[in-house]
């Protein structure tokens, strides 16, 4: 044997049998181990193997690199669809080998268990189904639970946790304030931009005005504050009762009987359906200063004349429309970020997951609602 | 004494599981009246699912469990948060509410299902915090505190109520011997001086020596009870071989 063949275990080709030998003489780091390899891909690349035999000699169970070698280039011939033998093996590694996949055929012989097909349509489709069924289970479960502590709150609003939603209120609203008046006056900017810039062409630039304030009033504060309270507040709710759910907090709830809903979810609930109208009208505000800024600089419409069309335009009712719109997110945004806490998978990826899905799927049942509220209130 | 009574808990045939896969099956056994009593189990065995069906957490796959006279896997829900208020629960991490002083912690399950005047409610609270020696920590937040502590006063928190039935889930796990072995003491003292009914789960054989009146010893291969009876007793005389080798911390290599 050359000196060269002793960097790897022996790897030799007889009519289409190839050989894997020698392996307690060397130690397999992984230098050897990548040649070993690499020996071996070139051998299944260039010629023709029928079947492997691999020896096992002198293996004990110490010898854990050779093992995991042998799991890789035995999963390598698999895919190749070439017979595996392993011979020669100690009985010690008998229930390493059975744990690896392998199965005994002989005395002597192990080969690798064949791996079961992959499943059937219909049964990926059930699958599916049936978790989509439990998924609906057990959000109507707790769109159920929410309603009965809803209305438990309501008979009894001395039992609702008030200091925990002062709690919220303050850190969904109050520090929510500045980054709301941002948007929306931002928004307000660049509607009356692009609004002054096409009605221009047509000489009504007098109603940028109108456009500004009902797009923002009816649709867009609203829109713009959910937006804003999904990812301070949906999310921040998701993390908060998924990490409940790692610390066993929410099974400790359960345990003393209390009904978890009333006290984690309602005041959340309560204190977003109170905090996000007063965010809307404060959005509302911004947008039609942003409006009134841009309007003013860009037409040349006075502030009297502008002031004057946006109050013409835009009425209580519109005000109230986007104000209930916001009412309704509010429960949404809040039902959902504690949905997608309960559901939570109880590591730190869970929580991170929770936040995440409580943001996609609160956007999407945003627009979903608001398309639904705009028919209804037209 | 009728047996009913003298049987606080009462299990039969009962197999457990998440999803298909089974951990324990048909597994039966009963605790007594203001026992301690021990479920024993390496690592896995499924101790703490135990106690998940016992509280009523998970649901198990089939048999039943019988607390107080009530089949508690057959019963509606209002009437299961009605009996679990008769529980106590101290999880493995401890499990308080971190959003809440220890003294709002406690007093949480109080003023929810007592009618006690607030003022009152603190004051048991403290009572209760002075049971387990943390006097004086009424105000501190769960996070100020050190695992002995929290484990300390989640288990004030689970005598809240005063329950009839008190499940402790691995409660000196993660605590040094010394802590461990006072948490015993603790558990002793409660059980002696309310005479609740302690249900513990854990693998530290110290603990189950000192405290438990009697041990269940689950095994995770044959998914069933391998042996019951009183600690010492099984521990020189258990027909099973891997009881006594576990209870003696012997382990024999095959």
């Amino acid at each position: 044997m050359s000196a060269q063949d002793l960097t790897i275990p022996e790897i030799k080709i007889i009519e289409k049998t190839l050989f894997i030998s020698a392996f307690p003489i060397i130690d397999m780091n992984a230098a050897v181990t990548n040649n070993a390899y690499n020996k071996i891909l070139h051998f299944i690349k260039t010629t023709q193997i029928q079947n492997v035999v691999i020896d096992l000699a002198g293996i004990t169970q110490q010898q854990q690199k050779v093992i995991a070698f042998l799991d890789s280039s035995v999963s390598l011939f698999m895919k190749h669809k070439i017979i595996v033998d392993v011979t020669n093996i100690a009985p010690e590694l008998n229930s390493i080998l059975t744990e690896l996949g392998f199965v005994r055929t002989s005395k002597e012989v192990f080969i690798r268990h064949i791996k079961l097909k992959s499943k059937s349509i219909f049964l990926t489709v059930g699958e599916a189904s049936l978790k989509f069924y439990e998924d609906m289970r057990s959000f109507l479960g707790f769109v159920g639970e929410i309603c009965s502590a809803l209305f438990y709150s309501v008979l009894h609003p001395r039992n609702i946790q008030w200091k925990e939603a002062l709690y919220y209120m303050d850190r969904t609203g109050a520090d929510g304030v500045p980054i709301v008046f941002l948007v929306c006056f931002l928004m307000g900017c660049i509607l009356a931009y692009q609004g002054s810039v096409q009605m221009g062409k047509f000489g009504l630039s007098i109603f940028v005005s109108d456009l500004v304030g009902l797009a923002i009033i009816k649709e867009l504060s609203a829109l713009m504050v959910s937006m804003v309270c999904i990812g301070r507040a949906g999310s921040a709710f998701a993390a908060e009762i998924g990490t409940m759910q790692v610390s066993e907090e929410i099974d400790a709830m359960e345990t003393m009987g209390l009904r978890t809903a009333r006290f984690l979810v309602i005041p959340k609930v309560i204190a977003l359906a109170i905090v996000m109208p007063l965010l809307t009208i404060v959005g509302d505000v911004a947008g039609i200063l942003g409006g009134t800024l841009v309007g003013v600089l860009k037409t040349g419409v006075t502030l009297q004349q502008y002031y004057d069309r946006t109050i013409l335009a835009v009425g209580f009712q519109n005000v109230m429309e986007g104000v209930t719109k916001s009412i309704v997110f509010a429960i949404l945004i809040a039902c959902v970020g504690c949905l997608r806490g309960y559901e939570a998978e109880r590591d730190a990826k869970g929580v991170g997951k929770a936040a995440t899905s409580s943001v996609v799927s609160g956007v999407f049942l945003i627009v979903v609602a608001d398309g639904i509220l705009t028919i209804i209130f037209n | 004494m009728n047996h009913q009574e003298e049987h606080i808990i009462e299990v039969e045939n009962l197999t457990v599981g998440y999803g298909e896969s089974v951990i324990l099956e048909n597994i039966s056994f009963f605790v007594k009246k203001s026992e301690v009593f021990a479920i024993l189990g390496g690592s896995g065995s499924g101790k703490s699912t135990i106690i998940k069906n016992l509280t009523g957490l998970n649901e198990p796959i089939t048999g039943t469990i019988i607390i107080d006279g009530i089949d508690t896997v057959n019963v509606k829900d209002e009437k299961l948060v009605e009996l679990r208020r008769n529980y106590g629960v101290l999880y493995q991490s401890g499990a308080l509410f971190s959003s809440l002083t220890l003294e709002e912690n406690i007093a949480l399950p109080l003023l929810e299902y007592s009618d006690y005047p607030k003022d009152v409610v603190y004051s048991i609270a403290k009572v209760k915090l002075n049971m387990v020696g943390l006097s004086g920590y009424e105000k501190y937040m769960p996070y100020e505190l050190s695992g002995g502590m929290r484990k300390r006063a989640a288990l004030a928190r689970a005598m809240a109520l005063d329950p009839k039935i008190l499940f402790l889930d691995e409660p000196s796990a993660g605590l040094d011997p010394i802590n461990s072995a006072k948490l015993d003491d603790l558990i002793l003292k409660l059980n002696c001086i309310t005479g609740v009914t302690i249900v513990v789960v854990t693998h530290e054989l110290e603990s189950i020596f000192a405290v438990a009146d009697r041990v269940i010893i689950v095994d995770k291969k044959t998914k069933s009870i391998l042996d019951e009876g009183c600690p010492s007793r099984l521990k020189g005389n258990s027909k099973n071989e891997w009881v006594r080798n576990f209870l003696n911390r012997k382990y024999l290599r095959s």
